[in-house]
This record gives structure tokens, C-alpha cells and sequence, in this order.
């Protein structure tokens, strides 16, 4: 090795063992930093390395691995983001759930790049991340409480305002395979890293940090971080909604565009939508706030004055929480929508899933596919508020035998539940859809399909290049037909690439879509000389696809995993501008294979060895390539 | 004395914190927090951020407890600023301080803030105005503005009187 030490790390990875109360620290492995920069690649590279296959992601086996990124903690505007790894309980594969917040800044502060839990305390435990030094807390006077409760438990009992706190709710003491985990206020919301972690015994990771983050080039540094501030962010036209308004100001577009899942997904436009959209947000704005080094500030805080739920004073909501637990449950009034909201996040619960498994439920009981006897008397109809703010509740705390079914997440609850339901299921591998919804751009169904953590829209955003038919989130110029299945499947991974490098980065998928500007970031924070070349950086994030595939092609995955739910090829949108679309087969068919061609990956879905040697993997990977 | 004064502005702060990276980034050339100058509390069950930093107190309590006579205040500015040669890390000043806005640094001698000698970097950081450091002359100005705004809208145009004398 050369003098030479990288920027943007702090070179520890800490191996926590909750059986054993104890904890190992290792030097962050440089190798794998400089392949797969930080964050998910690197979270990537130690899961595959360190899980073996086949656990069960609730077992005190599976790996709960919370990683940081190279620009967390540095001035780099909105770039506070870092995962939570682990395999999930919804899917029982690949899970990065990523948040914001505050404390994966903290956690660098506090001198680990990462760490790496894994057994199951024998009492409810807590972390507390000191400078380097970690020790395990009893929790058993936290255990049951909500996450605000939790959080300021725990400042209190540290004394010190100043810790911040990861923590999960109700939701994930009790294994509800949504839940997730609260980072200051934001969530890593999907995919149930908050069962995972309840399943640990584990209640909250409290840190505080005194320490440093460097970068390797500040001169450049600076530079590049003014120019993402104004082109990137407050004078790029791109964006200039999204800081207005927050994530709600999508609604516009995908009400527009058809692609507003309504009524778990029976059609895409939503005419009670002008009730939460963003003007409607915006009329009961108490507040901005932003998550840890963000200059964009794009939540909103928002208080209730009057009506049934005077009084709730929440953070939200985001666009997909006001689709999922708004139109998709057919809910149009913003104070239904922010009590819902409210409930979730302090209980622990994914909204997105959360919406999808109330909506596939309702869509039941509309049908007559299950009744009162099922549902112990509620008359779940669409648009029924107080029976929704009764099951969140309900759900998070596994209080009836109808809402245990539905905290299982849709694929188990249709499974047990039988009769036909999973005709009416909106899932991918298990992981409920979120708000874009593909019969109104045929592309998101194949970004949904080969999405490496399930049905989720942020590994590619398609939908942006195909209705609005410009070339930006990291698309090259390619001539582009909304209803076409010709040319998708080049943006889709064209898009997967920027994303997964930009994510490893730490980089907000909110704003700063030029690939050349974060590949140039990544280069002046680390040092690191390759990414002057903005193709290496599209490389790394090719290898961070590659990489995760074959995780989770070794926990079993196929082609045959890479499927949408029966209802977008078959049931067409009753209403709205995308009225009587599908999504047909045959066009989702001739994208996948494009797909898997573009890749090099097989017709099974595996990388092959040849691309694995292309995009230049590490020699680890290829003892766990079995094929 | 025309100068200039940092203001706070709460119901514009939104609790990025980046005028503490900003503050520790231009005093010492690394990210994080122990050595900023200024410091971000936040409550995030409500949304409430306060940003505390250093008022440069007229008179100073960090100055009057000085035994060695190392505080003084910078005619240029009106900042009040330590003399490290004076120095002799006694610490008076951070208990005499009835803001906690004196602290030990990590490399364990006493900081605070020393308005940047005229241009606080935590104020260019600041992307909303929730800081801002505005001449003393127009200090309260916009406050004041607010209210009176506040005023008019309840005023009942037909109750107006022509003396135009209303209770405040």
C-alpha cells in the first residue's frame, strides 16, 4: 500500500455480538471501500461475506448491519443517508433500507463506518455508541414504549440531548414484518428491519460522537459541494418542486399521469386527491425541517386544527405515505391522512406496506371475500378512516386474530388466508408496491420486478424518463414511448447504476441526478483517482447490482422471483387518463429479457462469471457463485 | 458604533445543522461538531430546533470572570473574542457564561465564537435565514414587522376609529 489515506471514512467496522454481550473492532476493509465505495456496497460485500445462506431473517442468526457512506458526515448537501442491511423478513432477501435522519452521521462522529450485529440478547438491550467504545443498556423499562417516548427515555436517562437515537416501536417488538426503524424522526422504512431487529431483543442504538470525518481533497471539495447546491439543487428547474412542497408535490404528476395507486391499485387516478395533495399540506404547515447536513429541508411538519383529528401534530406526510395510506386506502381528508401517519411512525410501521396490506384487505371485504366474522367486526370499507387509525393500532400490537394475519405483510397473509386473495395481492417477492403504479408506465414494472430488495421505486425511477419523455436520474438520451416496452430496459439499468453508486455514496435520491458531479464528489471525498472517470463511478454502481444479485441469487432467487402481481398484466384501470391499461405480458417479458441481456446476466437471472469479471468484483465473491 | 449582531430565527430553522459543520469545518478543516461554536438542540417529536451560539454580551460575564484579562472585544466587530497568547485555560469563563456558549475544544483549550472577524461562515451555511447577521441598526426590525402585520389583519376595518388609537 502507498501513504495514502482515504477521505470520508473512519476506518472501523465494529462486530457486535448480543448473545455474548460483546464486541470486536476491525479496520474497515479498504479493498472493499475502494470497489464498492461505502454504505450499501460495502453493507453489500460484509453481508454476503459474513451471513450464511439460508438464515432466517428473524433468527438470532441473521445479520443486522447498519453501514454508513463516505459523504455522511461531511458538508456534501443532502447526502446524511445510510443504510440498514440486513436480509428481510418480508422478502427473505436482499434488505437496504435507507434513512436519513441524524444518527448515521453520528455514528461516524463516533468513529465506526459501520456496525455489525448479530446473535439475540437474552432482555431487551439497548446500544450506546460512545466514541468508540460500546455498551450494551437494559431496555426492559423501554420495551413497549412508542418511538418519541423511547427516543426521549433515552436522552434522559444518557443525559445528554444531544445523543440521537435509532430506535423501533410496538411494531417491531412484536415481529410485525413491516416494521421499521425511527432515526430521529425518519424512518428506514420498508422491508422490516424493525422485526429484525425486535427479533434481537434489540430496542434502540443511542449515539454520540465527539470525533472527525475528513476528506481527502477539501479544495476540490468545496468547490463541487457549492456547485451541487446551485445546479443540483436550488437552481435546477428538476427540483425546484420537490423543495417547495416535499415528496407530496409527485401526487400532481402521477394523478395526472394515471399512476396513483387508488383502492390497493384497482385504478391510477384519484379524484378526492386535491384533499392531500400538496396545497393541502401545505395549508396546515406548521414547519420545514431537514434531515443532518441538508440545505433542502423537505419535510413538513403539520398540525391539525380542527375536525375529528384536531390536535395531531405530525412530520408528513411523504408523497408515498399520502398515496399508500391515502388514496390507496381511498382516504381524502389530510386529517385522517396525518393521523394514520402519525400512528405508523410512532408505532414502527412501514406506511407503504402498511397501506398496501389495509388496501388488499379492504379490497376483500368489499368483495365478500372475507366479512365481519373475519375482520371481528369491522366494516372495512374504502374511505373508512376510524377503522384504519383502529387496525394500524391494531396491527402494531398483534391485537386480534385479523390484524396478526395482517401484520404478516400481504404475500403471508394471502397465503394463510387462502380463497383466492392472492389474485388481489400488490406485492413483488413480498415487498408491497409503492405509489407509481406500472400500467401507466409500463417501465416501472420491470424496475419493480428486478429490483433487488422487491417491489420498491428506488432503485430506478423510470416513470420520470417515460411520461415526461426527457433523459435525466441518470438515463442517457434515447428516443423514449410511454406505452411501449421498446428501450425501457437500457433506463432502467442505465438508472440502477447511478442509484446504487449514489446510495453507497450517501447522496439523497432527492436531489443531484448528474452522474459526472457525484462521480467527481466521490473522487475529491475519498481520494480515491478512478473517479475523475465518471464511468468508473457507473461501474462501481454496476458492481453493487451485480454484487447484491448474487447474494440473493444464493439465498434463491431466480427469474422466477422477477414477476409482477397478476393484477398489472390483467385488471384494467377502471378510470382516469391511463383508463382500460394493463401492463401486457408480453411486453413485460421482452423488458425482462432485455434486461438480463444487458446485464450478462443468464435466463435464469444470474450473473454469469464473465460479467461478474467485467464489472470487476473482488476474487471473495466468487466462492459464493455456485453457479 | 455601527456593527453587526448573528440573529436567530427559530421558526426558519429546520435542523440541517450545517451551520455547525460550517462553524467546525473553517475553524479546524475537518467535519463533525466538538469544535463548532455554535450548537443545534433539536426536538424531534415536535420539530423544534434552537440554535444557541454566543450573544457577545455587553458587558461580558466571560470577560469580567477573566482573571488574566484574555477576553476583550474586537472594535471592528464587536465580537468577543479570547487572546490565546493571554490565555491560561482557567476555564472562569465557561461557568461564568450563562448560555453554555464557551466550550473546551478537543485539542482541550477554551473556544467561542468569534463572528468569522465579520463574516460568520454558519450564516452563509444558513439556506433558509433562520441565522442572520444584520446590522444592529435593523435588529428587531423585521420581528416587529411580523407582529404588526399580525395586527392589521385583526384589525375590523369598520371599528377603525379616526384617531386610529387601538389597545395593544
Amino acid at each position: 500500500m502507498v501513504n495514502f489515506m482515504p477521505g470520508g471514512y473512519v476506518g472501523r467496522v465494529a462486530f457486535i455480538d448480543l448473545s455474548k454481550k460483546k464486541y470486536h473492532v476491525e479496520p474497515l476493509n479498504m479493498n472493499w471501500a475502494r470497489l464498492y465505495i461505502g454504505g450499501k456496497g460495502v453493507g453489500a460485500r460484509y453481508l454476503l461475506e459474513y451471513l450464511p445462506p439460508g438464515v432466517d431473517p428473524l433468527s438470532p442468526d441473521n445479520l443486522l448491519i447498519v453501514m454508513t457512506c463516505p459523504a455522511n458526515g461531511t458538508m456534501a448537501p443532502a447526502s446524511p443517508k445510510y443504510p440498514v442491511i440486513t436480509k428481510s423478513p418480508l422478502t427473505g432477501f436482499w434488505l437496504d433500507t435507507h434513512s436519513g435522519g441524524a444518527t448515521g452521521v453520528e455514528l461516524k462522529y463516533a468513529g465506526f463506518d459501520g456496525i455489525i450485529i448479530n446473535g439475540k440478547a437474552d432482555k431487551p438491550t439497548y446500544l450506546y455508541i460512545e466514541d468508540g467504545k460500546i455498551e450494551f443498556r437494559s431496555a426492559e423499562h423501554l420495551w413497549g414504549m412508542r418511538v418519541s417516548e423511547a427516543r426521549k427515555a433515552i436522552k434522559e436517562e444518557l443525559g445528554d440531548p444531544q445523543v440521537k437515537v435509532m430506535t423501533i416501536g410496538p411494531a417491531g417488538e412484536r415481529l410485525v414484518r413491516f416494521a421499521n426503524i425511527d432515526s430521529e424522526g425518519r424512518q428506514h422504512g420498508r422491508g422490516g428491519a424493525g422485526a429484525v431487529m425486535g427479533s434481537k431483543n434489540l430496542k434502540a442504538i443511542a449515539v454520540r460522537g465527539s470525533g472527525t470525518v475528513e476528506v481527502a481533497l477539501p479544495k476540490e471539495f468545496e468547490k463541487i459541494i457549492e456547485e451541487m447546491r446551485e445546479k443540483d439543487i436550488f437552481k435546477n428547474p428538476e427540483a425546484e418542486f420537490g423543495i417547495k412542497w416535499g415528496s407530496i408535490s409527485l401526487g400532481w404528476f402521477t394523478n395526472e399521469a394515471g399512476a396513483l395507486p387508488t383502492r390497493n391499485f384497482q385504478t391510477g387516478h384519484f379524484e378526492l386527491w386535491s384533499g392531500i395533495d400538496a396545497i393541502a399540506v401545505s395549508k396546515v404547515r406548521v414547519k420545514r425541517a431537514a434531515c443532518r447536513q441538508c440545505p433542502i429541508g423537505c419535510h413538513n411538519w403539520i398540525y391539525i386544527p380542527s375536525g375529528k383529528y384536531a390536535g395531531t401534530l405530525t412530520e408528513g406526510p411523504e408523497y408515498e405515505t399520502a398515496s399508500l395510506l391515502g388514496s390507496n386506502l381511498g382516504i381524502g381528508d389530510i386529517g385522517a391522512l396525518a393521523k394514520l401517519n402519525y400512528l405508523a411512525d410512532e408505532l414502527g410501521l412501514d406506511t407503504i406496506s402498511l397501506g398496501g396490506v389495509l388496501g388488499w384487505a379492504t379490497e376483500l371485504y368489499e368483495r365478500g371475500i372475507i366479512s365481519k366474522e373475519d375482520t371481528g367486526g369491522l366494516e372495512l370499507r374504502f374511505g373508512n378512516d376510524e377503522a384504519y387509525v383502529y387496525l394500524v393500532e391494531a396491527i402494531a400490537y398483534r391485537k386480534s386474530p385479523f390484524a396478526d394475519l395482517l401484520a404478516e405483510g400481504t404475500k403471508r397473509a394471502c397465503e394463510k388466508l387462502g380463497r383466492d386473495s392472492c389474485r388481489y395481492a400488490v406485492h413483488v417477492k413480498g415487498l408491497e408496491l409503492p405509489a407509481y403504479d406500472p400500467r401507466a408506465a409500463p417501465a416501472m414494472g420491470l424496475s419493480y420486478a428486478v429490483a433487488d430488495r422487491g417491489g420498491d421505486h428506488l432503485r430506478s425511477w423510470p416513470i420520470g424518463p417515460e411520461v415526461l419523455g426527457r433523459y435525466w436520474l441518470g438515463a442517457k438520451p434515447i428516443p423514449i414511448e410511454r406505452f411501449s416496452p421498446e428501450n425501457k430496459a437500457i433506463i432502467v439499468v442505465q438508472q440502477e447504476h447511478q442509484y446504487a453508486a449514489k446510495f453507497a455514496l450517501g447522496v439523497c435520491d432527492f436531489c443531484c441526478w448528474d452522474n459526472e458531479r457525484l462521480s467527481l464528489l466521490t473522487w475529491a471525498v475519498t481520494g480515491f483517482e478512478e473517479f475523475k472517470d465518471v464511468r468508473n463511478f457507473e461501474l462501481a454502481g454496476e458492481r453493487i447490482v451485480n454484487l447484491i444479485r448474487v447474494f440473493n441469487v444464493r439465498e434463491g432467487m431466480t427469474s422466477d422471483h422477477d414477476v409482477l402481481p397478476p393484477r398489472i398484466h390483467e385488471d384494467p384501470h377502471v378510470s382516469g387518463p391511463t383508463k382500460g391499461r394493463v401492463l401486457p405480458r408480453e411486453w413485460f417479458e421482452k423488458m425482462k429479457k432485455e434486461y438480463y441481456q444487458i446485464r450478462g446476466w443468464d435466463e435464469r437471472g444470474r450473473p454469469t462469471k464473465e460479467t461478474l469479471k467485467r464489472v470487476n468484483v473482488d476474487e471473495g465473491v466468487f466462492k459464493h457463485v455456485g453457479w | 458604533m455601527a456593527y453587526k449582531v448573528l440573529v436567530f430565527d427559530s421558526s426558519k430553522c429546520t435542523g440541517c445543522e450545517l451551520c455547525v459543520l460550517a462553524c467546525n469545518y473553517v475553524k479546524t478543516g475537518v467535519f463533525g461538531t466538538r469544535d463548532a461554536r455554535i450548537r443545534v438542540f433539536s426536538w424531534r417529536d415536535t420539530g423544534d430546533f434552537i440554535v444557541l451560539g454566543c450573544y457577545h454580551c455587553d458587558p461580558a460575564p466571560c470577560m469580567e470572570a477573566c482573571g488574566v484579562d484574555a477576553i476583550y472585544r474586537d472594535p471592528k466587530t464587536g465580537a468577543v473574542k479570547i487572546n490565546t497568547d493571554k490565555c491560561i485555560n482557567c476555564k472562569a469563563c465557561v461557568y461564568a457564561c450563562p448560555y453554555g456558549a464557551i466550550t473546551i475544544g478537543s485539542n482541550g483549550k477554551v473556544i467561542k465564537c468569534d463572528l468569522c472577524d465579520g463574516d460568520p461562515a454558519c450564516v452563509k451555511a444558513c439556506q433558509y435565514g433562520a441565522l442572520r447577521f444584520e446590522e444592529v441598526s435593523k435588529v428587531g426590525v423585521d420581528f416587529a414587522l411580523q407582529y404588526a402585520q399580525t395586527l392589521k389583519t385583526k384589525t375590523d376595518i369598520s371599528k377603525r376609529t379616526w384617531s386610529g388609537i387601538r389597545p395593544v
